[in-house]
């Protein structure tokens, strides 16, 4: 635990001194704000302002921005060298793994909470369904743990932060077309079990719509676990290969 | 800039194959065990699976060895059962979780709870009830928010209402037999041997309210067969079999989708054998008759009234003789004196409610006294009436027995009364000596409190006619004010509050849109982007 919370502590300082991390946070904003001003000028006099509309958003957002936020945190490491000194820390491989994802869970929710300026401005001048929101809010706070931890795994993967954004870009991309799986594949059964493996279709359905279902919780921590206790196990490899 | 070239090795191919393979056939175990047998995703899994380890086999065939007899198996075999243990756990807690139905509803309206209204009408259901849903791939998103609010009431009514689902791609003999399209719902009671009851099957409507439109449904099919509603005929009436732009199919299959039965009934045979309107009857529908009613027909009506009977009357500018409730004909005479209500012979004329001509006219005023116009939208969706007959209420109507309006010409019409001229040459004009100045009633209602007896009265019979029903507000009409007669609303109607409204659409200024725009694309995004300039030229100049 300790050792976790070392890396932790190095991996935020990190982020926070880095101007990578501002550029992409700026970019970020930029892009949501975009799409929150289309749809507010949309909106006007025609209908409400979607409750879900920034996480929706960053649904498809975080497809890129996932790989985006972790590609370099195993592979660079790996290809720096400076992985096999970090494996001879007093820290545990899954100290090392757990730490660096919750550094970047921790970037990535204090990128969530900037567009919490979004909702105060809706507010001002509409009454939304913030108990909506805020369901949307947590779906995409889950969601976007879930491609942190895929991104992690593709980064631990490879020494090539490049591949590793690659595999986990394709790898993102092919679970969020799952949501489609039916306009893509005609087998009924065959789309059911390709959106139940989708990472959107336990957001799009559930999250989006202001409900909160125990079994897209468990979906959500499920890949988390499974990604992460993959991780750990090739960084744990090198010790052994 | 450094430039970074990716060699890929033939190490680097083994990891990749063996990752894959292990993961395909992952997925085809899995997908096995989740399905009990072999389909063809699992055959393909397996393929796949056993491709790409026979490739890292062929690109590390040392590693493979290893793998399998050296100390590196000793440790990849720990970690892929490890996993494996994992993926069996979590995919159990996973499989558990959905059957279980655990939601949490955050909604401010509560749009995924069964509301108190619901659990009522679920508390009645004393026979099994389907939900039998269509939906190929294409649909699957829409399955899934049904489905999760299908199985609220499977669970909420203790397996009395079933969910079932069809793909149309699959089973079209189904969608022939239900007559059904991709992402339609139909409810049905259940045989005993588990069958759908194909007679009792009705439509699921869709709007924004899906609680409304499944609980009404239900409601609809347990007062199912317990209202009988009668259309007269046999003196020149719309034909409510007849799917012709004139006929009244529109309205008829609607009425039996609400789950009323529907039947014709013969004023003239009745009065002619001294019967009486059955006693089921919970409404009698008069569409346009031509010739005005006998004194035994009326007897009948009277008869039927008498005992809280309910007569829905529409009425058009008739040119023939002896047409039916012409002013001074037996039958107005009768509902005048009777209920204080009754049909003029004028056309209304209105010079600035209309649409097309001044003869077709469009609603200009509506009076939502009673549930008859109470969901009417003038604004949005008024009536359109083609040649619309005047009617008038009497202001101090018989005792107990109040009547009123519901729509209204605009202050601007009149009552054409020259009709010989209008039929044979198209040609109105107003004759302050002789047609009546507007504004005129075209539709109204009287009720007597005593009997029990309800009217309702338009002066127009094309509104319900298949060619403009679905035109404006018409069939809002024409289903409200039969449901106002046979009292079906009580029965299936809910609180209003029970569902939430919609949020409210937004109003925003010029200027305030300038200043998010402001705030939210360039101050926001700057400042942060600012910081990081600033972050990167320390670092340069350090």
């Amino acid at each position: 635990m300790a050792g976790t919370s070392i890396i932790f502590r190095r991996e935020v300082y990190q982020y926070f001194t880095t101007p990578v991390s501002y550029f992409i946070a700026a970019g970020f904003l930029l892009l949501t704000g975009l799409y929150f001003n289309g749809d507010v000028a949309y909106s006007i006099t025609r209908k409400a302002i979607n409750p879900a509309l920034i996480p929706d958003f960053m649904a498809t957002l975080m497809i890129l921005f996932g790989p985006l936020l972790t590609m370099r945190m195993l592979a660079e490491e790996e290809r720096e060298g400076t992985l096999e000194l970090l494996l001879t820390a007093p820290a545990s491989d899954a100290a090392i793994v757990i730490g660096k994802y919750l550094a970047a869970w921790f970037y990535y929710t204090l990128l969530l909470a900037l567009t919490f300026s979004y909702q105060l401005i809706v507010v001002q001048i509409s009454q939304p369904d913030l108990s909506h929101t805020f369901c949307a809010y947590i779906g995409i706070w889950l969601y976007g743990g879930a491609t942190l931890a895929i991104g992690i795994l593709f980064s631990s993967l490879t020494e090539n932060q490049v591949v590793a954004a690659f595999m986990s870009l394709a790898t993102l991309v092919f679970l969020y077309l799952g949501d489609i799986a039916g306009q893509i594949v005609a087998n009924l059964d065959l789309a059911r079990v390709i959106r139940q493996l989708s990472i959107l279709g336990h957001y799009s359905t559930s999250f989006s719509y202001g409900l909160v279902r125990a079994e897209d919780v468990a979906y959500f921590a499920g890949i988390i676990v499974i990604m992460l206790f993959i991780a750990i196990r090739v960084v744990e490899s090198h010790r052994w290969r | 800039m450094q430039n970074e070239s990716v060699t890929i090795t033939r190490n680097q191919i083994g990891q990749w194959a063996s990752f894959l393979g292990g993961t395909a056939l992952l997925i085809g175990v899995v997908g096995f065990i989740w399905q009990g047998g072999l389909s063809p995703v699992i055959i393909g899994s397996f393929a796949i699976a056993a491709a790409m380890l026979l490739l890292w086999f062929i690109m590390t065939p040392r590693e493979v060895k290893a793998f399998l007899t050296g100390r590196q198996a000793q440790y990849s075999t720990g970690a892929v059962f490890g996993t494996l243990l994992l993926v069996g756990i979590i995919s159990l807690g996973y499989v558990v979780l959905q059957r279980s139905v655990i939601t949490l509803d955050m909604t401010e309206s509560q749009r995924f709870t069964i509301s108190n209204e619901t659990r009522e009408v679920l508390r009645r259901i004393s026979r099994p009830i389907q939900l039998t849903g269509f939906y190929s791939a294409r649909a699957l998103q829409l399955r899934e928010i049904d489905d999760q609010f299908f199985r609220l009431y499977e669970v909420e009514s203790n397996g009395m209402v079933r969910r079932q689902y069809i793909d149309p791609d699959e089973q079209p003999a189904l969608v022939q037999r239900y007559g059904a399209v991709d992402g339609q719902v139909y409810i049905s009671y259940l045989n005993e041997d588990g069958s759908v009851d194909f007679s009792t099957l009705a439509r699921v409507p869709r709007s924004e309210s899906q609680e409304r439109d499944v609980t009404e449904a239900i409601s609809r099919l347990l007062i199912s067969g317990s209202l009988t509603v009668y259309f007269s005929q046999e003196n020149g009436e719309l034909d409510p079999l007849s799917a012709d732009p004139q006929g009244l199919s529109g309205i008829n299959n609607g009425i039996q989708e609400s789950g009323l039965i529907t039947y014709p009934l013969s004023l003239k045979a009745l009065a002619a054998s001294g019967g009486n309107v059955p006693q089921d009857a919970s409404a009698l529908i008069m569409a346009r008759p031509t010739t005005d009613l006998t004194d035994g027909e009326i007897a009948v009506i009277d008869r039927y009234l008498e005992r809280g009977g309910a007569l829905f009357i529409m009425t058009d500018v008739l040119f023939n003789e002896n047409s039916f409730m012409q002013e001074n004909g037996l039958f107005n005479q009768y509902l005048w004196v009777k209920f204080g209500i009754r049909a003029l012979d004028a056309a209304i004329v209105d010079e600035v409610s209309y649409s097309g001509t001044q003869l077709d006219v469009v609603s200009a005023a509506i009076f939502p006294e009673n549930d008859i116009a109470e969901r009417l939208d003038q604004e949005n969706a008024p009536t359109l009436f083609k040649i619309a007959r005047a009617l008038e209420t009497n202001q101090t109507p018989p005792a107990d027995t109040p009547n009123g309006n519901v729509i209204m010409s605009s202050p601007q019409s009149y009552g054409e009364r020259d009709l010989k001229t209008l039929g044979e040459t198209n040609n109105f004009g107003f004759d302050p000596n002789a047609d009546i100045p507007g504004p005129l009633a075209s539709v109204i209602w009287a009720y007597n409190q005593n009997s029990g007896a309800k009217i309702l009265m338009v002066g127009d019979s094309d509104f319900v006619t298949n060619s403009v029903i679905q035109t404006g507000g018409n069939g809002i009409l024409f289903t409200d004010g039969l449901t106002w007669l046979t009292g079906l609303g009580e029965r299936i109607k809910f609180a209003p509050q029970a569902y939430g409204s919609g949020l409210p659409v937004i109003f925003v200024g010029a200027e305030q849109i300038d200043l998010i725009a402001f705030i939210t694309v360039i101050l926001m995004p700057g400042i942060v982007l600012a910081t990081g300039i600033g972050i990167w030229l320390r670092r340069v100049r350090a």
